[in-house]
């Protein structure tokens, strides 16, 4: 597992032994994602998920007041997982000469969609310049908080958070190359 | 690098000018910024970047993407750990996972043994779980050894909701296939394990208890050889009244499951599945338990699917091995019917035919008359299969004909006083093969020469004899027919032809070229004949991969064309389309797009905008417009030429695959993979029914759906269809053809990206080696191969030899691609990790700003290889800095 060059902050010092307790979280976050895929039926979220949430969150060290805490905590963990994940996908559809005839270049990202290894490495810069930021934007992004979560998780007022969020979307936008 | 100190000062100024009307901003920001416009830049770039918030905008993809990235992560995430505890049972750990739960080794406390514990991950309500129970009851009345006994079937109280689940005895075995393909079993084996399952399936279906999800995944095997069928009824239980828990699978678990269900059961007639339906699923289970494969190749979109059980007829036992023919394809078949009126009526039916089979017994299954199933052919083929027996007849007759003439030659010298007579009777003998060899022509033409290998192969599929009989033929003429110039001509046109039709491109070539001279010779190099021998002869040349001389024969080929045919003609399109595939091969695209727009002009000039050869003048220059990354526009003449091909032609048809193959590969350059993935299915599918499982073309499609799969990474279904491509092609191609060895680039590739990286070095090597022996020097798939093998070295962490690599790549790319072409600062782009690797971070850096403006100007800097040139400067400075 690769290990950004920020240093973990103290509530993400358990991020290994957070490991499954983020798997949990994200199993949550692929359940939505396909329950908003495919909206012609109705799922519910499994009785399966909550009760592996609920010894997963038991057996890992540190109390959780909530979801929330719980998600804030393990958002780094989750991020390297997912960052992982998708260098393991980008890698595999980067280069080559597919198909002798069609398939050569495989690399575009999708259309309207974000580089997420760009976005991983420019967030890491900016953790080095701004680390209450960055730790926001991985917390919305990567955890999924909304801005009312993040300011209750960092302690600081909705207006701060609204503040630094606008700074940090210009901030990255600029870095990855967007609205140009 | 940007410090923080800077960063804060940007970030104040931000935050309180970010709201200010525009006026007040430009004053408070001229005067807080003073003479430092470098500052002030930077500050309004950030606040045009809040306006317009294009991260903002994407945070819904984004999260879509992220989204996927945990579907993928998360299946193999656990659910309950070991030492859980559900109804009387504790679970020990995951036996595996199916589309309706998870199966858990689980041991119970009373009486006390190990247990499989199948979790279904649904939510009952109240009247479905009764249901549950009571189909749980019924399920415990089926006791036989080839049956995994059902304990218990009930319910466990988790939190507020029920989780309804089924103890099973625990069957420590193998999946049916595998057991089969491990012990290497012979197919009487195979035979009697199908025997005993068909005994199982008949005593529950004398309980009244119907599997409805029969399939080798549900049948393991024992040490001892006893099969079990698992899950029994436990669709029944479930699934019936619950389609939310199958819907909520992933839908190529449903497909994997759909190839064994029966049309009545796809149809969804609840009332219409009964005993026959798992008849038919054991024969499906049959099918590719003695073959490997399944009967049709169920692939695609999901009504897709449920079309071709429905619909299309399985490819027969017997033209997957001759070992099959006889008997054993006739039971299988006989199960497999879609009407289950004409399929067994028990599974003990189907049983006691198996064991006649064992016993040399006749069998109790008739095939439908030989005549009902020419019919049915001849109705699908549109009467070719009576003409093509009649043409190969007229080959053979003309061969045995020949050769009678030749004898009786020799007779005629030795006759002497017979001498005039002979004379006679040769000449009459010698018009005689002219007419024969031009029914001969006017036949096999009609069959095999047109430029459709929908006919071509047809040949290939049903009669592997042809080759026999186009070789003899071949001998026959070098032998000495030299006397009948124009009509040895045509016959080698004839043979080069079929030749080239059943993938026998070398030999194609051979006879296409004696064709060429002789017609050149006979008629003059500008006539029609030399003309349009020239062309196949082209198309052979291509397809046997000898690029060079194609671009030297084909350089002539259309002004040829206009000025003896006329520039509207079918034959100079066809003509057109040569030259464009030998332009596409050498990668020419500029030139090619041009050519293209082109020929589709004079197309639709001459012929109109619908007529077949417009349709593929459309889908040819999509074709190279997407090659050209021109996609949208790529996309919407394909999107044209598909909707024409489907509205002319039945599916499959050669046009219209043709067309999907290019779509499939601007749907993938787009990023819909799941589309192009949908669209790679229907290819395959569709050339293997047309040209057979080996065909070159065949397996060029199933590169793209390979390359899909790995994407996503559903290895086990990529890494068995690589296998098979790769020996398929090794066979028909040979080791060193250029499309065998871009199929042993991929497999490298792959091997690469999962981390094998001896075995991934090995075989780039030999591709290396390979393209360097049979491309021309500086082909781009050379280049392309040495890439890999330097990103393969460096990440086996040898830099050094890496460097090199890349080194000479680069060089040889920057002296024989076109000035502006993407490989020579790609190729640096490589280079220059190796040398950061090295700690060389001046020439890296060097490298690198001249490699990414080259990219940025030829792609632009939203191009994925642009920003990946980006990145690497971005971690070359974090390197540089610690």
């Amino acid at each position: 597992m690769t290990r950004s060059a920020d240093g973990p902050r103290a509530s993400e010092q358990h991020a290994e032994a957070l490991l499954p307790a983020a798997y949990a979280e994200l199993r949550r976050r692929a359940e939505d994602y396909l329950r908003r895929e495919r909206a012609d039926h109705t799922l519910q979220p499994t009785a399966l998920v909550h009760e592996a949430y609920a010894k997963l969150a038991a057996s890992v060290r540190g109390e959780f007041r909530d979801r929330t805490h719980f998600v804030a905590s393990s958002a780094r963990a989750m991020r390297e997982i997912l960052v992982d994940h998708a260098r393991a996908r980008h890698a595999q559809k980067r280069g080559g000469d597919a198909t002798q005839v069609t398939l050569h270049d495989a690399a575009t990202p999708a259309a309207d969609g974000v580089d997420l290894l760009e976005l991983h490495d420019a967030l890491a810069r900016l953790s080095v310049l701004d680390a209450r930021k960055a730790r926001m934007v991985e917390l919305r992004f990567f955890g999924g908080l909304t801005i009312e979560e993040i300011a209750r998780e960092l302690g600081v007022s909705h207006m701060t958070v609204s503040n630094d969020w606008r700074m940090a979307q210009a901030w990255l936008s600029r870095e990855l190359g967007l609205g140009k | 690098m940007v410090s923080s100190g800077h960063f804060e000062r940007v970030a104040e100024l931000f935050a309180a000018a970010v709201d200010l009307p525009a006026d007040q901003r430009t004053s408070y920001l001229s005067q807080r910024c003073g003479d430092d416009a470098e500052l002030r830049r930077e500050v309004e770039e950030l606040i045009v970047l809040d306006e317009r918030a294009p991260l903002q905008k994407r945070i819904g993809a984004l999260d879509d993407q992220l989204g996927q990235l945990a579907v993928g992560v998360t299946s193999h995430a656990d659910a309950l750990p070991p030492g859980a505890q559900i109804g009387g049972y504790r679970i020990l750990g995951e036996l595996g996972r199916g589309g309706m739960g998870i199966v858990y080794r689980a041991e119970q406390a009373q009486p006390r043994r190990t247990v499989a514990l199948k979790l279904i991950r649904s939510v009952l309500d109240d009247r479905l779980l009764r249901r549950f129970e009571q189909e749980a009851e019924v399920l415990g009345l089926l006791h036989h050894p080839g049956i995994a006994q059902i304990f218990e079937a009930s319910t466990a109280r988790t939190h507020d909701q029920s989780a309804p689940f089924f103890a099973m005895e625990l069957v420590e075995g193998e999946v049916l296939t595998e057991f089969a393909t491990r012990r290497s079993l012979d197919i009487n084996d195979r035979v009697r394990l199908l025997v005993a399952i068909g005994d199982a399936l008949q005593h529950a279906h004398q309980k009244g208890v119907i599997h409805r999800d029969l399939k080798p995944a549900n049948v393991l095997v024992t040490r001892e050889g006893q099969p079990k069928i698992l899950d029994f009824g436990v669709a029944r239980a479930t699934d019936a009244d619950l389609r939310g828990a199958t819907l909520q699978t992933d839908a190529w678990q449903i497909l994997g499951t759909l190839a064994y269900m029966s049309p009545e059961q796809v149809r969804g007639e609840p009332k219409g599945i009964d005993t026959r339906s798992d008849v038919y699923a054991l024969g499906v289970v049959a099918y590719e338990l003695l073959t490997g494969e399944l009967p049709y190749e169920v692939g695609g979109s999901l009504p897709e699917a449920a079309r071709v059980i429905t619909e299309r007829e399985p490819v027969r036992l017997g033209n997957r091995s001759r070992l099959f023919r006889g008997d054993l394809e006739t039971i299988i078949g006989k199960a497999l019917q879609k009407d289950r009126r004409m399929r067994y009526a028990s599974a003990s039916e189907f049983v006691a035919d198996l064991q006649r089979f064992l016993h040399h017994e006749p069998i109790e299954a008739r095939n439908p008359s030989t005549i009902y199933q020419l019919e049915k052919f001849a109705r699908r083929h549109r009467g070719l299969v009576t003409g093509l027996l009649i043409a190969v007849l007229i080959l053979v007759g003309a061969v045995i004909g020949m050769t009678h003439l030749m004898l009786r030659a020799v007779d005629a010298e030795q006759a002497a006083t017979q001498l005039a007579r002979e004379e006679e009777t040769q000449r009459r003998d010698a018009e005689r093969s002219r007419d024969i060899a031009a029914a001969v022509n006017e036949f096999l033409h009609r069959m095999l020469g047109a430029p459709d290998p929908w006919q071509e192969n047809e040949l290939a599929r049903h009669d592997v004899t042809v080759a026999a009989v186009l070789d003899s033929a071949a001998t026959e003429l070098d032998d000495g027919f030299d006397e009948l110039d124009d009509v040895q001509a045509e016959i080698r046109t004839t043979l080069g032809a079929t030749y080239l039709g059943i993938g026998e491109f070398r030999k194609a070539v051979e006879q296409l070229a004696r064709a060429h001279e002789l017609q050149q010779e006979l008629h003059g190099e500008r006539s029609k004949k030399a003309a349009v021998v020239l062309r196949s002869l082209i198309e052979a040349t291509v397809k046997a991969g000898d690029l060079d001389r194609a671009e030297e024969l084909s350089r002539e080929l259309v002004p040829l064309h206009a000025e003896v045919m006329g520039p509207g003609a079918e034959e100079t399109l066809l003509a057109r389309f040569a030259r464009l595939e030998v332009m596409f091969a050498h990668n020419a695209l500029d030139d090619a797009a041009a050519f293209a727009r082109e020929t589709l002009d004079v197309a639709e000039e001459a012929r109109g905008s619908d007529d077949e050869l417009t349709v593929r003048a459309r889908g040819d220059l999509g074709l190279v417009l997407l090659n050209l990354g021109q996609l949208d526009e790529a996309e919407a003449l394909q999107r044209e030429a598909l909707a024409a091909c489907r509205a002319r032609y039945e599916d499959p048809h050669p046009h219209t695959l043709a067309v999907l193959n290019s779509l499939t590969g601007t749907l993938w350059r787009k990023g819909r993979a799941a589309e192009a993935e949908e669209v790679a299915r229907e290819l395959v599918a569709g050339r293997t029914e047309l040209l057979g499982p080996g065909h070159a073309q065949t397996l060029n499609a199933l590169n793209g759906l390979i390359v899909f799969l790995n994407s996503r990474r559903a290895y086990d279904e990529s890494d068995r269809l690589r296998a098979e491509q790769l020996t398929a092609a090794r066979v028909n191609l040979g080791d060193e053809h250029p499309l065998t060895l871009s199929f042993r680039h991929n497999a490298a590739n792959t091997l690469w990206r999962r981390r094998r990286l001896d075995q991934a070095e090995a075989e780039c090597t030999a591709v290396v080696a390979a393209r360097l022996r049979v491309l021309p020097a500086g082909h781009e798939q050379i280049l392309l191969s040495q890439e890999l093998l330097g990103l393969i070295q460096r990440d086996q962490g040898r830099p050094a030899e890496a460097e090199a690599t890349l080194r000479q790549a680069a060089e040889t790319a920057r002296q024989s691609m076109a000035k502006d072409h993407w490989l020579p600062p790609w190729l640096d782009v490589q280079l220059a990790r190796c040398l950061a690797d090295l700690k060389r971070y001046d020439e890296a850096k060097a490298l690198l700003v001249a490699a990414e403006a080259a990219l940025r100007e030829k792609f632009g800097a939203e191009n994925s290889r642009t920003r990946s040139a980006r990145r690497a400067l971005g971690h070359l400075r974090r390197r540089q800095s610690k």
